[in-house]
């Protein structure tokens, strides 16, 4: 028998613990998709109270949610719904009675990890964002002065953009690319934290984000009082000045490792905890 | 069969096992007795797998347990003293995550439940705590498992489900299976346990088969005090007194009496049984 991998085992525990995670998420998973049409109804419903249609805010009229508000909303439910689900998800783990059944489940270490890790990266955000365009797009449906989808304007964002001596540049990633990267990032920081802590798991993340956050300031703080700031701003300036044809595809290279090496650090680092987890 | 060797486990800097060597063979069921806070639990949970030995070693069939390997993880069950309350169908729960164990037999599932007079269809989340301990242990005796590791299995059940719990555990554990059983109330469990490991902080004190015990030692059920007597306890109309068996006499153990006499006798009863 394979202990480490085998592919028909992890094909049945893959699919029990998708089953598992959606008996138990499924409430909670629509409930936040379900916002675009709660939002729409809340709005519309406030307009019919007041005048008519429409809110009037002196020379601002509301009559329906609008683009700037639909995607204001999304980023707003998505960054919660990321935040909150892996701990919903698999908090269960650092549980005495719930963990321990877990681990006796006759499935290897990594058959259990590579699954928590399909669902919580790429198969629970897939659906949740599926599931709000799809309820966005109901909304559309139903009004048609909606505007347009949530999706293109999105992906019509640039990632960010520079100016340097009247030359401009911009990094090629587009507001999806950027999505995802938020995605992955989030979810594997909160997911961490869920194998980590046993109660109030994500204060006690953002709590620790928190702390890291102002060591790392006060350590990059010390670090730049030592060194001549000025001409090491040269230098960066003369290094962007030299690569300045292709600068896009380092700031590129430069924020797919540092995206790689945050999501494969704290990968590793839930792996060790769900290797060695003791109940 | 399962060698323990040397083994120590402590909680920081509190240790609770020192230095355990027994095995465990196929074919028993061991009742594991000992005072509260001795390791009881703990000792349970490493022979599963769910806590790593600080020091010595467990070895289940060339295995170490806390590998937590499919191909050991399916030969054994662990069913601990507080279950989760699943917000699933009893009867769904056990044939999906019964699907993991070979051997797991869903009718066996079903039958006990029913014996135990417990609805399968109903959500396990709904369930009194003696109703879910019955669904875990009804579904732990049908995953048919060489190892099952019991950790108060009767703690909550009412009087007649402790009757089928015995009968239970009789009829549906194959006969080469190793069951360990943790408990405190050893009444529910006199009849079926067979050999007996009490435990104490420091070492396994007595680990001995019910037919050595009474051939070391004597349990008299008479109305006259006996000089050797070891623990004497007084019923109606008597006294249970445990004395060493020197004429080589048969007698009824009674395992709450044997509890207290190797606890006032420790390096007697340590003695008598290492020869």
């Amino acid at each position: 028998m394979n202990n480490t991998f085998n592919f028909k085992r992890f094909g049945k525990y893959l699919a029990y613990d998708l089953k598992s995670v959606w008996e138990e998420q499924r409430v909670f998973l629509l409930t936040y998709a379900l916002i675009p049409v709660i939002t729409y109804i809340v709005i519309v419903f406030f307009a019919l109270v007041g005048h008519g249609f429409s809110m009037d805010f002196s020379d601002y009229t509301l009559a329906r949610p609008s683009i700037a508000v639909r995607v204001s909303v999304f980023s707003l439910v998505s960054v919660i719904f990321l935040i909150f689900f892996p701990s919903r998800t698999y908090g269960f783990i650092t549980d005495k009675a719930k963990g321990s059944a877990w681990i006796q489940l006759p499935a290897s270490r990594l058959e259990k990890f590579s699954s928590m890790m399909l669902i919580c990266l790429v198969i629970i955000p897939v659906a949740f964002f599926c599931a709000y365009l799809i309820s966005d797009a109901l909304v559309c449906l139903v009004d048609k002065n909606c505007g347009s989808s949530i999706f293109s304007s999105w992906n019509s964002l640039d990632m960010t953009s520079y100016d340097e001596d009247g030359k401009s540049f911009k990094i090629a990633g587009k507001g999806i690319w950027f999505l995802a990267n938020g995605v992955l990032q989030i979810v594997s920081v909160f997911l961490l934290g869920a194998l980590i802590f046993k109660k109030n798991k994500v204060a006690k993340t953002i709590l620790t984000l928190f702390v890291i956050s102002l060591v790392l300031s006060a350590i990059i703080g010390l670090a730049v009082s030592t060194i001549d700031i000025e001409s090491f701003s040269d230098k960066i300036q003369a290094w962007a000045l030299n690569y300045a044809d292709n600068i896009d595809f380092w700031a590129n290279f430069w924020s797919n490792v540092e995206l790689a090496v945050i999501v494969v650090g704290l990968g590793i680092w839930s792996w060790f905890r769900v290797k060695n987890i003791q109940h | 069969m399962i060698e323990i060797k040397d083994l120590a486990f402590s909680y920081g800097n509190v240790p609770v096992l020192k230095s355990i060597t027994t095995s465990l063979e196929e074919g028993r069921i061991y009742g594991l007795l000992g005072e509260n806070g001795v390791g009881k639990t703990t000792l349970l949970t490493l022979l599963c797998g769910l806590k790593k030995a600080d020091s010595g070693s467990i070895c289940t069939d060339g295995e170490n347990p806390f590998d937590r390997t499919p191909s050991l993880l399916e030969k054994q069950y662990y069913l601990p003293d507080e279950v989760a309350p699943v917000a699933m169908k009893a009867e769904v729960f056990a044939k999906e995550r019964g699907a993991f164990w070979p051997l797991y037999d869903h009718e066996i599932f079903l039958t006990i439940m029913k014996e135990f007079e417990n609805d399968p269809s109903k959500k396990m989340n709904q369930m009194s705590a003696g109703q879910l301990k019955k669904t875990y242990i009804s579904f732990g005796l049908a995953t048919g498992c060489r190892y099952l590791f019991m950790d108060e299995p009767t703690n909550g059940l009412d009087i007649p489900s402790k009757a089928q719990f015995r009968a239970a555990v009789m009829k549906y554990t194959p006969e080469d299976s190793t069951i360990v059983i943790s408990t405190h109330q050893v009444r529910d469990l006199e009849n079926i346990i067979d050999p007996v490991i009490i435990l104490d902080k420091q070492d396994v004190l007595l680990n001995a088969s019910i037919e050595e015990i009474s051939e070391k030692l004597y349990f008299d059920y008479g109305t006259t005090q006996r000089e050797d007597a070891l623990y004497r306890e007084a019923l109606p109309g008597g006294f249970l007194q445990v004395c060493p068996n020197t004429g080589g006499e048969e007698s009824k153990v009674n395992i709450e009496a044997l509890f207290n006499t190797v606890h006032a006798h420790k390096e007697l009863i340590k003695g008598m049984f290492n020869k």
